[in-house]
């Protein structure tokens, strides 16, 4: 089975930038990436065939800095650099219309981005809990505590719609844009944090049991199915990735 | 009063946090008064604590003399240096305002305290949507009794940089801790631009706590 096309190695500065097929769509990405795994989840949904490129963000390569924003994840197409997460999911999203992420009502639609904006206030504290440092380890317990305090209050609200749409996802009966833009932090802090903290219960409260239906539904859409990271991988990328060598390729070398 | 202090004459010992010491850190600082901050790490720590009095952190050498327990040392730096309170009245005044907060301060470190990690959560909810509102509640209510700029006696006290320095670590976490309580709010701000405050703010170690 060959692997898949987004487990290519992390090019780093001294790497030339790979030529492109410019009447295909391109992605810069970084495999663990909450951002650019908005765009992959894209792609794989609207089943666009696409190349990755992927980066590595502590060595970045001159020509990805010059060319871009110097972020992931950047869409590369017909000759064009498109930055920024949310425009190059909507995009795709508009490139392919006949597989249509976006509700068509533009009501239904600002109501979605504007819910994607506000889940955008948990990514603060969610990163909060993953870099709490200190001399003192019952403070900095404290702290991954109050943060993730912060953090639920974003999850609250994504359960009060859920039970106020009373839908599957939050696009409806099927998964859609919106599910997709939120998806990965979620992914992330409930794989990351019981393997990083264990015992300290920085969970999804089981009382939140709309949200935690859709976690589980979100898991059987094909493209997280396909591209999602489950068990310790997150937990292992974050316990590294301050570092200065940080392996962006450690999902390579496992499997090899 | 003073006698022209030489840097060494005060010295203010702790770890390298704001926690019990940024009181006495920001009545310092406020005074404009040279002093020594030293910042001990655990291994250092550990090797003095047998020869503490109370075996605790902090401690404050003032011209000869080692002071102990967080609040006392404070209190002390406060009457040096004008921020206690004009009488008797006001003092007790500002006691009051720095007992309220330390019940807060309290409540914070039974939670951090308690080992059983499954009710963690369940108390950090409770601290944060209960006991820390109720307690910013009454303070608000107080402050406004006073007329709204200061806690005691429409002047700086210790006991505003008392509160200060408790949302300060707070806020850092849970940034919407004062949503609901203006008046706080707007006195934390008027005591950040403190010319003396705001300086120190800027140029103090950053610490997780």
């Amino acid at each position: 089975m060959s692997s898949p096309i987004w487990d290519v190695p992390h090019l780093a500065s001294g790497a030339p930038e790979p030529s492109a097929d410019p009447d295909k769509v391109t992605v810069y990405n970084m495999r663990f990436c909450p951002f650019a795994e908005r765009t992959i989840l894209v792609l794989l949904a609207k089943k666009i065939p696409f190349d990755v490129v992927n980066i590595n963000l502590k060595k970045k390569p001159d020509w990805f800095v010059e060319k871009t924003w110097g972020t992931v994840s950047v869409v590369r197409y017909k000759g064009e650099y498109i930055m920024e997460s949310l425009v190059n999911c909507d995009f795709l999203d508009e490139l392919e219309p006949s597989t249509a992420l976006h509700p068509k009502d533009p009501l239904e639609k600002a109501m979605g981005r504007l819910l994607v904006e506000k889940c955008g206030k948990m990514r603060t504290p969610y990163y909060g809990v993953l870099l709490a440092k200190g001399d003192n380890p019952e403070e900095v317990k404290m702290k991954r505590l109050e943060m993730f305090h912060e953090v639920k209050k974003t999850l609250e609200i994504m359960e009060n719609e859920l039970k106020k749409k009373g839908t599957t996802f939050f696009s409806g009966g099927s998964v859609g844009m919106t599910d997709l833009m939120v998806w990965p932090w979620i992914e992330r802090l409930t794989t990351a944090y019981r393997v990083l903290f264990p015992g300290e219960n920085l969970d999804i409260p089981k009382e939140m049991i709309s949200l935690l239906a859709w976690i589980k539904n979100m898991w059987e859409v094909p493209a997280i199915k396909a591209y999602g990271l489950k068990g310790d991988n997150h937990a292992k990328f974050y316990a590294q990735a301050a570092s200065e060598n940080c392996d962006y390729d450690m999902l390579l070398t496992k499997g090899a | 009063k003073h006698s022209q202090n030489k840097m060494s004459e005060i010295k203010l010992s702790y770890f390298n946090a704001r926690g019990r010491a940024e009181t006495a850190r920001l009545l310092l600082a406020h005074a404009g008064v040279r002093y020594t901050d030293q910042r001990l790490a655990s291994e250092q720590f550990a090797s003095v604590k047998p020869r503490l009095p109370f075996g605790q952190l902090p401690t404050l050498k003032y011209e000869g003399e080692l002071l102990c327990q967080s609040m006392s040392l404070a209190r002390f730096l406060a009457n040096e240096y004008g921020l206690a309170g004009r009488n008797s009245i006001e003092n007790a005044q500002a006691d009051e305002i720095v007992d309220a907060v330390n019940d807060m301060i309290a409540a914070r470190v039974a939670v951090m305290q308690d080992s059983d990690d499954a009710k963690k959560s369940e108390l950090m909810r409770k601290l944060l949507e209960e006991t820390l509102p109720t307690g910013l509640g009454q303070l608000e209510a107080r402050l406004v009794e006073r007329g709204g700029q200061f806690f005691v006696g429409n002047n700086l006290t210790w006991a505003d940089l008392h509160l200060y320095a408790f949302v300060d670590i707070f806020r850092s976490n849970n940034p919407e801790v004062l949503d609901g309580f203006p008046k706080i709010k707007n006195l934390t701000e008027r005591i950040e631009e403190l010319p003396n405050i705001s300086k120190w703010l800027q140029s103090r170690p950053e610490t997780v706590f």
